[in-house]
């Protein structure tokens, strides 16, 4: 479908860019090496997006979670 | 030319007064016009020093006005506005005047140069806000409310208990940089007490507990004023306190985690609160004037953002009655001007460029970056990318998207849109021309937002995580349950004390009380006893006249026969005769 | 002297209006009776505005001799401490006739003769300046108290009445033997002539043991407290106004003008075993209020807790406690008597007193609901309400003894704001309780007219607390000069 499409499209474009901005515009200083790494905000998004679901739900299901009437006395 | 001052925050809490006396037209226009005023004020105030008044042999100052105050004087009425303008449709004045009220203590408590007038005003807004809590009238809220009221009674007594403290070493009530006295016990105690009004976990729990059980209006007040006034007072009196630092990165990221589990809408962008006000807690711990200015901005755009995302869930559970994310969705066919506007406060959270988070958020990290701290840094990174993944994509996604449910739907109240409208044009313009805030800051600003690294680097980050939200789309649909957090401690704690207090501690009141029956009892029988007998050999006529007497009385006094009534009194009389007796021939 | 002997008016006009009530009907005693209490506040208001602030010595005094061979004058007087007190009394006088208007129905001319009675008494024992002048009058309080509870109280009065009796004159005795002792030892029974001698140290301990038990049982401390919420809860409205207003304060009061001034040796050497029953009872008191199930009992035992603080501040022998224990207790007579005073009038109409029978009245009667929220926001110390400052400057001379009795003092401002606010969310807020629906709970104009002067001054005094602390100031310091002079030692330790 068409919004899967655009979606894609938009993705390689930031990538893309994340990239080559730095190349073809003046780049500014960075304040870590991390960030040199090519694309490393969309890595890191990627990164952080996954971490943040599985090891939220992880602690849930182990930990946090009741139901729904649990405080309800 | 000197103009009077008036406080503004006085203007609000007077003023709401009005209200109740007003119908129709005229209510809507006054509600509309006391926070209008009462920006102007703030808009039109010079910075210096106004009304001082002096109590308890010190000066209680109601007026330090300079920039600091100022900006979030701004923000503080701009949102007062805002609020009033979306609650123009309610028919409760209760709710208005507390509304009014608690805005209006958020201003005072912002103006506030000294601990006194801060204290009272940090115990208004407490209490105004458990009351606009209360005022939906329903069980849940009227317990969350009361919770409320309990947890910042704590934090007000450990800032009293601070205040006094600090008065007694310094021997001065003035509120400004506490840092001189770091790791003394006032220190501590007032540095908690901000910490639970900014909602910092642990002691934050009551943000997530009570805003989602407010009215749909009410809350927008809410997410308002409690935690940024706290944010102010943190910037005031403990800039560069480096515990901050670290507490504050790790409560962004708490409260993102919580978020994924919520299946609440508003109490999954209360988490969000907590997460955000984590960037500012951060950045007074990072203490660097870019630190500072990002911390206030950073206040400044939340908000209200902030309030236009609640105003959106807010008119979502108003039109169709739900607040749970697994009973929502499909209903961006019937409100498509709710989405949108949404939308863009989503967008100025996840710091999307051209709104207002980009130009805010990023000073924060910036700040980090420059301090170089990397672990800060790519925690609040990581953060932000919650933030996105939640607001900007989960949230719409099960609330407008998702499974069509076939629900029944419309637009809101037009002033509801047109509240969230001023709000969404407010981020749009911070986002598209940040030099109108950051002029307002309280120092320099040299920070440019919109570089080439951090506009690429700001795509990238937000695409990918929409990314990993498709992929793990399953693993997110919203199910019915609750998370633990630390009001546990005094939602099932409290019983405990309560067990406590009606059990052991009552009997031992019993026990005392009756000791003290026995003793008393056993003391006066004996002794009045021996007295009586020894008077009644001695005085035998005057004891038979007393006892006399004191039949004739205690007949009178309405009371079975026992007899009892009569004993104690003649032992008494003779006690009190033997007494006089021995005193005035004896000693 | 010469001059119109005002204290001596105010003391027994009251008197004078009982005795009228005898030789009038008993429809008229109502009216006599509100006169009396009325004009004798009237006749007060000349001591407010020419009180000298500035002055340490007596005020208004009037002196005649009474039993020359005992030494003893008829002499009365006031200063900065007994001012406020007497303003107290006179006040909660006009509002207990005015909020037994239609309680009480039988034995009309009795019940306002022995209010009356027990006016005269309280403003009495404020105005003495000796100390048989003083005991006389506690001991005259006793006795229209006695009636008050016994005869017009609630199902348990009469036990109530009785336990208030013994545990009152098992300390009276007591004093009265200190009194005596004190007579023959120095000569003089003169609060003034007394603060300049010095008995010695080991009988100003004994003297302190025999005043204070007397005391100690008034205020009321631990563990003697026992008497106070049977007496309290069984008292009709009038009876416990006066007993939570005033009755509680004159043992405060005996411990200033008599225990500090007079016995500073033993006041110092006695203070930590006072400061800790004191913080026992604020915090002992706070949870056991937790706990109770009837409204009166609740406020009854929150009054423990209270004059805790009370007696913590005036233990701490500096400035701002003391002047705090002051202040904080006209802040308790007026609060408490107001939470006394809004109970009285819903009971009137339920005839009950147990917490489960009430819920949702503010739906109901809003009037009252926002006068009841005002004086449990009063009680709980909101600031901006008089009880904060008070409890403010308590802190404070708490802090500076010792941290530890501040941190008590605290927590004890946090058991007690939760207490009455849970007291009032159970009662105002929540779902309407059956039964309610179909009494007429909402105030009339009487009773708002009789809670309206205490809401009014909550406010004034919150907002304004020189009004009550400038009388105070010269005073206190005084006191504390004189107490702290005899041993050669300042302040805290």
């Amino acid at each position: 479908m068409t919004f899967k499409r655009w979606f894609h499209v938009g993705l390689v474009v930031f990538a893309v860019g994340e990239i080559a901005g730095p190349h073809l515009f003046r780049a500014d200083h960075a304040h870590f090496w991390f960030e040199d790494i090519p694309a490393w905000g969309s890595i890191y998004g990627l990164v952080s997006c996954l971490l943040i679901i599985i090891g939220s739900k992880l602690l849930g299901k182990l930990w946090l979670t009741r139901p729904e009437n649990y405080y309800d006395s | 030319m000197t103009r009077e001052w008036i406080h503004p925050g006085l203007l609000l809490i007077a003023g709401a007064w009005i209200l109740p006396f007003c119908k129709g037209r005229t209510k809507r226009a006054v509600m509309i016009l006391l926070p209008a005023a009462a920006l102007v004020e703030c808009v039109v105030m010079q910075p210096g020093t106004y009304g001082v008044v002096r109590l308890l042999g010190q000066e209680v100052i109601f007026g330090r006005v300079d920039r600091l105050a100022l900006v979030f004087s701004y923000v503080f009425a701009l949102v007062a506005l805002i609020g009033m303008v979306y609650s123009l449709h309610v028919n409760d004045d209760a709710q208005h005047v507390a509304a009014l009220t608690y805005a209006g203590a958020a201003l005072g408590a912002v103006f506030a140069g000294d601990f006194l007038s801060l204290f009272l005003f940090w115990e208004l807004m407490a209490l105004s806000a458990a009351i606009l809590v209360l005022l939906r009238r329903r069980p849940a809220a009227v317990a969350a409310g009361f919770r409320y009221v309990l947890v910042h009674i704590f934090g007000g007594l450990c800032l009293l208990a601070g205040i006094v403290l600090h008065w007694s070493h310094t021997g001065s009530l003035r509120f400004g940089d506490l840092s001189p006295y770091a790791g003394s016990a006032a220190f501590t105690l007032i540095l908690i007490a901000f910490l639970v009004n900014a909602a910092v976990p642990p002691l934050g729990a009551w943000l997530p507990d009570a805003y989602p059980e407010a009215t749909a209006t009410g809350a927008v007040f809410l997410t308002a004023f409690t935690t940024k006034s706290a944010v102010y007072a943190l910037i005031r009196g403990f800039a560069g306190t480096e515990i901050l630092v670290w507490w504050g990165a790790a409560m962004a990221v708490y409260g993102v985690v919580y978020a994924v589990l919520e299946n609440d809408a508003r109490r999954l962008l209360a988490y969000h609160i907590i997460s955000q006000v984590g960037y500012m807690i951060c950045g007074v711990g990072l203490g660097t004037e870019l630190a500072l200015n990002g911390a206030t901005a950073h206040a400044f755009a939340h908000i209200l953002y902030k309030a236009l995302l609640f105003m959106g869930a807010g008119a979502v559970l108003q039109v169709t009655g739900l607040r749970k994310l697994s009973d929502m969705g499909g209903l961006y066919k019937m409100m498509p001007r709710t989405l949108s506007l949404y939308m863009v406060g989503a967008f100025a959270i996840s710091a999307v460029p051209l709104f207002s988070g980009f130009v805010t958020k990023s000073m924060v990290v910036s700040a980090a970056g420059e301090s170089h701290r990397a672990a800060i840094y790519l925690l609040l990174t990581l953060a932000s990318s919650g933030t996105f993944l939640h607001t900007g994509l989960k949230l719409p996604y099960y609330m407008f998207f998702g499974r069509d449910r076939g629900l029944r739907a419309e637009e809101p109240p037009r002033n509801m849109l047109v509240a969230m409208g001023l709000a969404a044009v407010a981020c749009v313009v911070i986002g598209v021309v940040p030099v109108v805030l950051y002029s307002q800051l309280p120092y320099r600003v040299d920070y440019i937002p919109f570089t080439v690294r951090h506009v690429t680097a700001t795509l990238g980050l937000l695409g990918f995580t929409a990314l990993g939200f498709f992929l793990l789309l399953k693993q997110l649909d919203p199910e019915p349950v609750v998370s633990l957090d630390t009001d546990w401690f005094y939602r099932r704690g409290g019983t405990a004390v309560q067990n406590f207090a009606q059990g052991a501690l009552a009997r031992l009141e019993g026990s005392v009380s009756r000791l003290s029956d026995v003793v008393m009892q056993r003391f006066v029988l004996g002794v009045g006893a021996q007295l009586r007998d020894i008077d009644l050999r001695g005085v035998d006529a005057m004891m038979v006249g007393i006892g006399r007497l004191t039949e004739e009385v205690s007949c009178d006094l309405t009371l079975a026969m026992s007899g009892h009534v009569q004993r104690y009194a003649l032992i008494m009389a003779a006690g009190i005769l033997a007494g006089v007796a021995l005193a005035v021939f004896g000693l | 002297m010469t001059t119109f002997p005002i204290l001596t008016v105010i003391t027994f006009l009251p008197l004078l209006a009982g005795a009228a009530i005898f030789l009038c009907g008993a429809r008229v005693a109502r009216w006599l009776a509100l006169a009396g209490s009325l004009a004798t506040l009237a006749v007060s208001v000349p001591l407010y505005l020419h009180f000298d602030k500035t002055s340490t010595g007596l005020q208004f005094v009037e002196s005649v001799p009474w039993i020359p061979s005992w030494n003893v004058e008829y002499t009365m007087g006031i200063d900065g401490i007994s001012l406020p007190f007497i303003f107290l009394s006179t006040v909660v006088s006009v509002l207990c006739v005015g909020a037994s208007w239609t309680a009480v129905q039988v034995r009309v001319r009795e019940f306002y003769a022995a209010l009356l009675l027990a006016e005269t008494a309280m403003i009495g024992l404020f105005a003495a300046t000796t100390v048989f002048l003083f005991y006389v009058f506690w001991e005259l309080m006793i006795v229209p108290m006695f009636l008050l509870i016994g005869v017009w109280g609630g199902p348990r009065r009469i036990h109530a009445a009785i336990k208030f009796l013994l545990f009152t004159l098992a300390g009276s005795v007591l004093m009265l033997v200190g009194l005596i002792t004190l007579l023959r030892t120095s000569g003089t029974l003169d609060f003034e002539a007394l603060a300049t001698m010095r008995p010695s140290a080991q009988l100003q301990s004994w003297l302190f043991v025999a005043f204070t038990a007397a005391f100690a049982v008034k205020v009321p401390m631990f563990p003697v407290h026992t008497w106070l919420p049977d007496a309290h809860t069984e008292a009709p409205t009038a009876g416990s106004v006066i007993l939570a207003g005033i009755l509680l304060k004159m043992g405060g009061y005996g411990l200033l003008r008599i225990a500090l001034p007079i016995l500073p040796d033993a006041v110092r050497l006695f203070r930590t075993p006072m400061l800790a029953l004191s913080a026992l009872a604020i915090v002992y008191g706070a949870y056991v209020t937790l706990a109770q199930t009837d409204v009166k009992r609740l406020i009854a035992y929150s009054s423990i807790s209270h004059m805790g603080f009370v007696t913590l501040g005036i233990f701490t022998l500096n400035r701002n406690g003391v002047e705090g224990a002051i202040l904080q207790m006209v802040n308790h007579g007026i609060v408490t008597g107001a939470l006394f005073l809004c109970v009285g009038m819903i009971y009137e109409r339920t005839h009950t007193r147990e917490i489960v029978a009430y819920g949702g009245v503010a739906k109901l009667a809003p009037v009252y609901s926002t006068f009841l929220a005002l004086f449990c926001l009063a009680a709980a110390g909101l600031p901006g309400l008089n009880s904060f400052v008070g409890e403010f400057l308590i802190i404070s001379g708490a802090f500076d003894t010792r941290p530890w009795y501040g941190v008590m003092a605290v927590w004890g401002v946090a058991l007690g704001t939760t207490y009455i606010l849970w007291l009032y969310y159970r009662v105002a807020l929540g779902e309407v309780k059956p039964g309610l629906r179909a009494l007429r709970l909402e105030l009339d104009l009487r009773e708002v007219a009789t809670l309206a002067p205490m809401a009014a001054l909550a406010l004034t005094i919150g907002l304004y607390p020189e009004s009550v602390l400038s009388f105070l100031r010269v005073s206190v310091e005084q006191l504390l000069v004189a107490s702290a002079a005899q041993v050669g030692v300042a302040g805290g330790m």
